[in-house]
C-alpha cells in the first residue's frame, strides 16, 4: 500500500500481522504521518490508547481502513506531557483525546474543548491510569 | 442569548450510558447542545488490572447489561489473540448464537422505547412481550436471562443438547410471527411516521466526518458492519445481508433495527443447523507474554473496540476500551439542533443511547425560575 | 352515631384507615440508577412487561419522586451521582420504603477495587428491602415489592 511506504519514511514497523500494521514514530513527526493518513483517504479513526510505561507515555493511534488497522505510536516524554490535537484533520477524535488527557493527564494543544469528561469535578488527585 | 436551558438526564432504567444533557432553546426551537457524561464511571479499566484474565472475563460482561455478551466475547477474542490460541468451531457456532440472540433482544428494546417516547405503550409492551421468547432461549443455552457468562478463555462453558436445539428452533419461529407484525406495525402506522419521518437527519458526511458506527451510520447509507468486514466467529460460513437505508432520520433508524431482527433469526437459525458434537474448549498454553492486541466485534449498538496489552504475569497490563454509544454522542448536535423540544425524547430513543426522561425542566424568565415535570412535555401521562 | 364510629375503628380515625388502605392496593415505584450496568434496570422494566405484570398489584413506574412511595434503587454509588441520590431521597414524601435491588446495590458486587465507586447504598441512605441477584429474576423484583408494601403499611 503506497501509504504504507510513504509511513517508513517518517517511522519504523514494530510488527505486522493479519490485517494489521503497528508503527513506532517520533514524537515530533507525528503531526506529519497523522497529515499522510488523511491525504490517503482514510477518514476513520477507531481509538486512541494511552500506557504509561513509567519513563514516558505510549499513546497510539488506531486508524481503519474496512479490514485493515493502521496503529501509529508515539512516545510522549513525561515532563512535558503534551501533544497536538489531530481534531482538524478527524473531527471523530474529539472525545477520545478528551479521555486520553483525563486519565493519563496528556495535555491536548488546540483541543476545541478542554476539560473534564467523566471525573468528578472536585477530583484532585493524580491522573488515574499513570503509575 | 438563550432564554431556556433544560438539564436532562442522567439516570434511566434500560439503556447503557447515563448522559446528562444541556439543552438552550428559544421558544420551542433547540439552538444549542452541551453534554456531560462521568455518572456511569466506576474505574473499570483500572479495576481490570488487578484480576487475573480468566475472572476479569467476568468483569467486562458486566460493563454492560444489554451487550455483555458483546463485551465479554470482544476480551476473550483479544486474549485468544495474545496466546495465537485457536479455539474449536463448535465454540464459535455457540458464541454466535448467544451474540445474535442478545442483538435481538437489545433490538426489540429499542424499538420499545421509541414507542414509549412517542406515547404508543402498546408497542412498548408488545415488544416487551415479544422479548421473553428470546430470553427463555438464553435462559436454556447459557442458564441466565440478561448477564450471560459463557466465555471462557479457548472456548465456552455450557455445551448445546438436542433438546435445547429443538426449543430453541420452536421459539424463533414462533418469533419470526411476532416481529412480522412488528414491522408492518411500524410502517404502516400513521402516528409513528408522523413522530419519526424527517427528525434528526444524519447524511452520508456527517456520518464519515465524526466516525459514527452501528444502526445509526447504515440508516445514512454506510454499510459499516464488523462481521461482514472482520469475519470473526463463525460469520464467514454463514449468510447474512447488512441492511442500509438512505434516508437517515429517525425512521429509518427503527427501520433497519426491524430489519436487522430478520438477520438475526436467520444467522442464529443457520448456526444451530451446523451444530455437531465435539469439544467446546481448548487448554490455552501460558505463560503470556509481552504483547499487543486489537479486538473488535459488532455489538447491538455498533463497533466494539478493545486494546489489551499483556506482560509476563496473567493479570492484564492494561485495557482500553471504546464503546459504539461513546462514539456516536458527537451526533447529538446535529440531530437536536434546529427542531423543537418534544422531538428530543424521539430522537434520543433512535440513536438507542441510555438517557431519562424524568429530569426537571429550569425555566429562567427574568430572573425568576420555574419547574416544569418533564413528563408534562410528554403529554401523554 | 359518634360513638359507635369511634368504638368500631379504634385507636386510627377513618381518613388514616383509608390512605393506609390506598397505599397498600396501590403503591406507586420511583426508579433511579445510581451507575450500574443497567442489568437489574432491565429486569425491572421486563416485571412491567404482560409476562410478570406487576402493574396488576396497583404499582405504576413514575417519573417524579414525589409521587412515589416506594424507591427502588440499583448500581453501585458513584462519586458524582451521590449527591443526587440523596436529594432525591428527601425529595420522597413519607411514608416511604426504600429497597436495593441487585448484588451492586447491596455490597458494590464486583466493583469492589474500582476508585470511583463510594459504597453500597445503605452506607448513603437508610435501607428497608434487600433484593440479592446478579440481577435478580422479575419473580424476585415482584417478591421484593410485596415485602416492601407489608413494611409501608407498618409504617
Amino acid at each position: 500500500m503506497k501509504l504504507i511506504e510513504e509511513l517508513k519514511k517518517i517511522g519504523k514497523v514494530y510488527k505486522e500481522g493479519k490485517n494489521e500494521v503497528w508503527f513506532i514514530v517520533p514524537y515530533k513527526k507525528i503531526k506529519d504521518a497523522v497529515k499522510d493518513v488523511s491525504n490517503s483517504g482514510i477518514n476513520r479513526i477507531s481509538l486512541i490508547s494511552g500506557y504509561d510505561n513509567g519513563k514516558e507515555i505510549e499513546v497510539i493511534y488506531h486508524f481503519v481502513k474496512e479490514n485493515f488497522l493502521i496503529n501509529i505510536k508515539v512516545l510522549v516524554p513525561k515532563e512535558s506531557s503534551e501533544i497536538q490535537t489531530i481534531t482538524d484533520m478527524f473531527p471523530g477524535a474529539f472525545l477520545l483525546e478528551k479521555e486520553l488527557s483525563e486519565m493519563l493527564g496528556v495535555k491536548i494543544i488546540g483541543h476545541p474543548k478542554p476539560g473534564k469528561l467523566f471525573l468528578p469535578e472536585d477530583y484532585r488527585e493524580k491522573p488515574p491510569l499513570r503509575k | 442569548m438563550h432564554d431556556m436551558m433544560i438539564p436532562f438526564g442522567p439516570a434511566h432504567p434500560a439503556l447503557p450510558e447515563p448522559v446528562y444533557l444541556k439543552i438552550f432553546l428559544e421558544g420551542e426551537e433547540i439552538q444549542d447542545v452541551d453534554f456531560a457524561v462521568g455518572y456511569n464511571h466506576k474505574g473499570i479499566e483500572k479495576a481490570l488490572q488487578d484480576l487475573d484474565f480468566s475472572k476479569s472475563i467476568f468483569m467486562t460482561g458486566r460493563i454492560c447489561g444489554i451487550c455483555s455478551s458483546a463485551h465479554s466475547t470482544c476480551f476473550t477474542q483479544g486474549i485468544e489473540k495474545l496466546l495465537d490460541l485457536e479455539i474449536p468451531y463448535k465454540a464459535k457456532l455457540i458464541r454466535t448464537i448467544v451474540f445474535e440472540l442478545e442483538r435481538l433482544t437489545s433490538h426489540l428494546l429499542c424499538v420499545g422505547m421509541l414507542g414509549h417516547e412517542i406515547g404508543f405503550d402498546t408497542l412498548f409492551m408488545l415488544c416487551f412481550r415479544e422479548r421473553e421468547y428470546v430470553l427463555n432461549c438464553l435462559e436454556l443455552i447459557t442458564g441466565k436471562r440478561v448477564v450471560h457468562d459463557i466465555n471462557t478463555i479457548g472456548g465456552v462453558r455450557r455445551d448445546l443438547s438436542p433438546e435445547i436445539i429443538k426449543q430453541v428452533n420452536k421459539n424463533l419461529g414462533i418469533l419470526k410471527e411476532k416481529v412480522e407484525y412488528l414491522r408492518t406495525l411500524i410502517t404502516k402506522d400513521l402516528l409513528i411516521k408522523k413522530r419519526t419521518v424527517g427528525i434528526g437527519k444524519l447524511d452520508k458526511n456527517d456520518v464519515e466526518k465524526l466516525c459514527l458506527v452501528g444502526p445509526v451510520a447504515r440508516a445514512s447509507g454506510v454499510p459499516y458492519d464488523i462481521r461482514k468486514i472482520d469475519k470473526y466467529l463463525a460469520y464467514d460460513d454463514l449468510d447474512f445481508k447488512v441492511i442500509t437505508h438512505k434516508d437517515g432520520d429517525s425512521f429509518a433508524r427503527a427501520f433497519v433495527r426491524v430489519q436487522e431482527m430478520f438477520e438475526c433469526i436467520r444467522l442464529s437459525k443457520q448456526a444451530l443447523s451446523m451444530i455437531k458434537p465435539g469439544p467446546i474448549r481448548n487448554k490455552p498454553t501460558l505463560p503470556f507474554t509481552e504483547k499487543e492486541a486489537i479486538s473488535r466485534v459488532e455489538a447491538p449498538r455498533g463497533e466494539l473496540i478493545y486494546y489489551l496489552r499483556s506482560n509476563t504475569t496473567n493479570k492484564p497490563e492494561r485495557v482500553k476500551i471504546r464503546t459504539p454509544t461513546y462514539a456516536n454522542l458527537l451526533c447529538l448536535g446535529k440531530i437536536l439542533v434546529g427542531h423543537k423540544l418534544a422531538d428530543v425524547p424521539v430522537s434520543l430513543a433512535s440513536l438507542d443511547p441510555c438517557l431519562c426522561c424524568t429530569d426537571r425542566v429550569t425555566v429562567v424568565k427574568d430572573g425568576k425560575e420555574q419547574i416544569i415535570k418533564m413528563e408534562d412535555l410528554h403529554g401523554h401521562h | 352515631m359518634f360513638h359507635v364510629v369511634v368504638d368500631c375503628i379504634g385507636d386510627d380515625l377513618i381518613v388514616d384507615k383509608i390512605k393506609k388502605y390506598c397505599q397498600k392496593k396501590s403503591p406507586w415505584i420511583f426508579h433511579f440508577c445510581t451507575g450500574g450496568c443497567n442489568g437489574c434496570d432491565i429486569e425491572i422494566l421486563a416485571a412491567m412487561s404482560p409476562k410478570y405484570d406487576f402493574e396488576r398489584f396497583g404499582c405504576l413506574l413514575k417519573g417524579s419522586p414525589r409521587h412515589a412511595d416506594i424507591f427502588l434503587v440499583t448500581g453501585p454509588v458513584n462519586k458524582k451521582v451521590k449527591s443526587r441520590l440523596i436529594n432525591l431521597y428527601k425529595q420522597i414524601p413519607e411514608p416511604k420504603v426504600v429497597i436495593a435491588l441487585g448484588s451492586c446495590s447491596l455490597s458494590t458486587g464486583i466493583f469492589q477495587k474500582a476508585y470511583n465507586v463510594c459504597g453500597p447504598v445503605d452506607k448513603i441512605i437508610p435501607v428497608d428491602v434487600y433484593v440479592p441477584g446478579c440481577p435478580p429474576k422479575p419473580e424476585a423484583i415482584i417478591d421484593g415489592i410485596v415485602k416492601g408494601i407489608g413494611i409501608l403499611t407498618k409504617k
